[in-house]
């Protein structure tokens, strides 16, 4: 780097350290490069420009994809800017004024910068996380529940109601905390439009009803599956107490658990202590309930795991499940009678079809119950 | 202005979209406070179309007289409204506009005030030739840069403005009348309106009266986010559009 290069670096540092924010670095750039300059968060919305009045190649950014280093009508070139390996927003320049190394160096501090103020915002979540986690888990209730949520801007009362939104992903919770989510809020120094939360590896938000839910969601699912195809977003319904908070929150993580966007269906017991079942390896002891039918398919080539998940998916119904299976309802009586006989428990009792049902249903995304949880899909 | 109509392919979510916008009440932000646009506008829905397209709404002392001139200087009726008055008009550049009888407009329950509208077109001249004649406006140029900004005032207030669009919207962009949001922190309403799902088109700038910003929503719409800044300095021009436009 030559001299006149490190003071413009420096340029560039103090107009950040002014408080001057992207919009400063672009001036400096466009002092030195005579080109015009914007920042453009990966949704394609414009972040900063010099001239804060040009034309950008937005519609064509909304579909830019890692990897695409020009695109546009002139070409415009683009240079990354990256937050802990993501791809968070982009520098947009014309590509005939190609001095890289200033434009690289704009791009890296934009990286400075946005690390420094989601630094600040990730203890914030962090903070959200154990109170809306104490809340959910009913280890904080009542007057103690409501006060603690308001410290956070949750005030759920006759006046306002919320949804709570759970968003999936490969990503880990650690990720999930330091990942910006509006750079445009983050960049105005007012952390997330949303109680944004991360609770068990799982991207939780709160958001109020006078906002527009579904599309909130959508945009959170569009957020997740950047880094993740098969992401999913399950939306609670809409409550006014921390009680119903905490319903609203397992409402929507059960339906988080098929990838897309899915409204909570209405609350169901059996799957909330599935879910909340961490006292007990209760995934480990179904796998041991099943592994004399697996063991027995695996050996003679029988389908008497496929048989029962069916038989509990059709309400057993024999007739039905038989339908389904494609084999004579006596073919079925005759499974269902020798998983009586390898387990201990029949399928046919009240006691066998839940030990069968939780064995069978047990984690995230259980076998079978796509028919059941489809019905609740919206996009 | 008097009245503000959105012609949307999504009604009811472009109404959740603009009413959240607007400010319905909510509870302190995560951050600890909160962002109340001070106009709390509602919005009417008029016809489906494909992309968003706002109709605004001018309130002159007579109507058929302002129609007289719009016609004569190449403004076509697009249609008349039985039920309120309202006439919609084609300017000759193809922006939209309404034209009410002063008064009417506030109290039919379709109509809803705005805080301040721009229009957006690539000929300013024959623009402010033809509103300033047709609604009976004052026409001020304010230096600004990349260019000069036409205020229209009528009776010492800020009604509305002209813009040449040329140097930052595309080329398909049509001619057209955009609101303009009234958020004292120009940033906030930003962080705000891309919370909802909008992108920004223009990022917050300075202008002859005041920062503002320029977006536009899910369904291709154009809106402007200000600051409002020239409503609270005394001895300027105010914006008056939440007090209409009369006559000058």
């Amino acid at each position: 780097m030559g001299v006149s290069e490190a003071d413009e670096l420096l340029a560039m540092c103090r107009a950040l350290t002014d408080g001057a924010g992207l919009a400063g670095v672009l001036a400096v750039l466009r002092r030195v490069t005579s080109a015009p300059a914007a920042f453009v968060d990966v949704r394609g919305s414009l972040l900063a420009s010099v001239p804060s009045r040009a034309p950008w190649p937005l519609q064509d950014l909304r579909s830019w994809r890692p990897g695409v280093e020009q695109l546009g009508t002139p070409p415009r070139a683009l240079f990354p800017v990256v937050l802990e390996g993501d791809v968070v927003a982009l520098l947009v320049v014309s590509p005939e004024q190609a001095d890289r190394t200033y434009f690289r160096m704009a791009s890296h501090l934009a990286t400075l910068e946005l690390a420094r103020l989601q630094a600040l915002l990730t203890g914030r979540r962090e903070r959200a996380g154990q109170i809306l986690e104490d809340v959910f888990r009913g280890r904080s209730l009542g007057e103690e529940a409501r006060e603690r949520l308001s410290t956070i801007g949750i005030e759920p009362g006759p006046q306002i109601s919320y949804s709570v939104l759970v968003g999936r992903s490969t990503l880990s919770g650690a990720r999930l905390r330091s990942r910006p989510w509006n750079l445009h809020s983050l960049l105005a120094g007012r952390g997330d439009p949303y109680v944004r939360a991360t609770v068990d590896d799982d991207l939780v938000l709160v958001v109020p009803s006078a906002d527009p839910v579904p599309t909130i969601a959508g945009m959170l699912l569009e957020h997740l599956r950047a880094a993740d195809p098969d992401a999913s977003v399950g939306v609670g319904p809409m409550v006014s107490d921390p009680v119903s908070l905490a319903m609203s929150y397992h409402q929507a993580r059960e339906a988080a658990s098929v990838a897309g966007l899915h409204h909570a269906r209405p609350l169901n017991l059996g799957y909330l202590l599935l879910g909340s079942a961490d006292t007990v390896p209760v995934r480990e002891f179904g796998v041991r309930a099943l592994e004399p039918l697996t063991v027995h398919d695996e050996r003679t080539g029988s389908e008497l795991v496929h048989s029962l998940v069916t038989y509990l998916d059709s309400d057993c119904s024999a007739s039905r499940a038989a339908e389904r299976l494609f084999v004579h309802r006596n073919t079925l009586r005759y499974r269902l009678n020798m998983i009586a006989e390898l387990t201990g428990w029949s399928p046919d009792t009240f006691d066998g079809r839940m030990h069968f049902w939780i064995a069978t249903r047990y984690g995230d995304r259980p076998p079978g119950a796509s028919t059941a949880r489809n019905e609740g899909r919206i996009g | 202005m008097c009245s503000l109509r959105l012609d949307s392919p999504d009604p009811a979510s472009a109404d959740d979209f603009y009413s959240a916008l607007a400010g319905r009440p909510r509870a302190a932000a995560f951050s600890g406070d909160s962002t109340l646009p001070t106009a709390r506008q509602r919005i009417a829905h008029s016809h489906p179309s494909d992309v968003s397209r706002w109709i605004v709404g001018f309130a002159v002392a007579d109507v058929p007289a302002a129609l007289e001139r719009c016609t004569a200087a190449g403004a076509v009726v697009q249609s008349a409204r039985s039920h309120d008055g309202a006439l919609r008009i084609r300017d000759p550049d193809g922006a939209l506009f309404e034209l009410w009888s002063v008064g009417t407009g506030h109290r039919d329950p379709g109509t809803h005030d705005v805080v301040l509208a721009d229009l957006y077109t690539r000929q300013v001249a024959d623009a402010t030739s033809f509103y300033s004649s047709a609604l009976d406006l004052r026409a001020d140029v304010l230096p600004d840069e990349p260019s000069d900004y036409i205020m229209l005032s009528a009776a010492g207030t800020h009604v509305a403005g002209i813009l040449d669009m040329t140097s930052f919207l595309e080329p398909a962009t049509p001619a057209q009348w955009l609101p303009y949001f009234h958020y004292p922190t120009v940033d906030r309403g930003i962080a705000r309106a891309t919370a909802l799902g909008a992108w920004v088109v223009v990022p917050r700038s300075p202008s002859p009266t005041g920062e503002y910003a320029l977006l536009q929503d899910s369904w291709g719409g154009l809106f402007g986010l200000w600051d409002g800044r020239s409503l609270a300095q005394p001895g300027t021009a105010g914006h008056g559009g939440l007090s209409g436009m009369g006559p000058r």
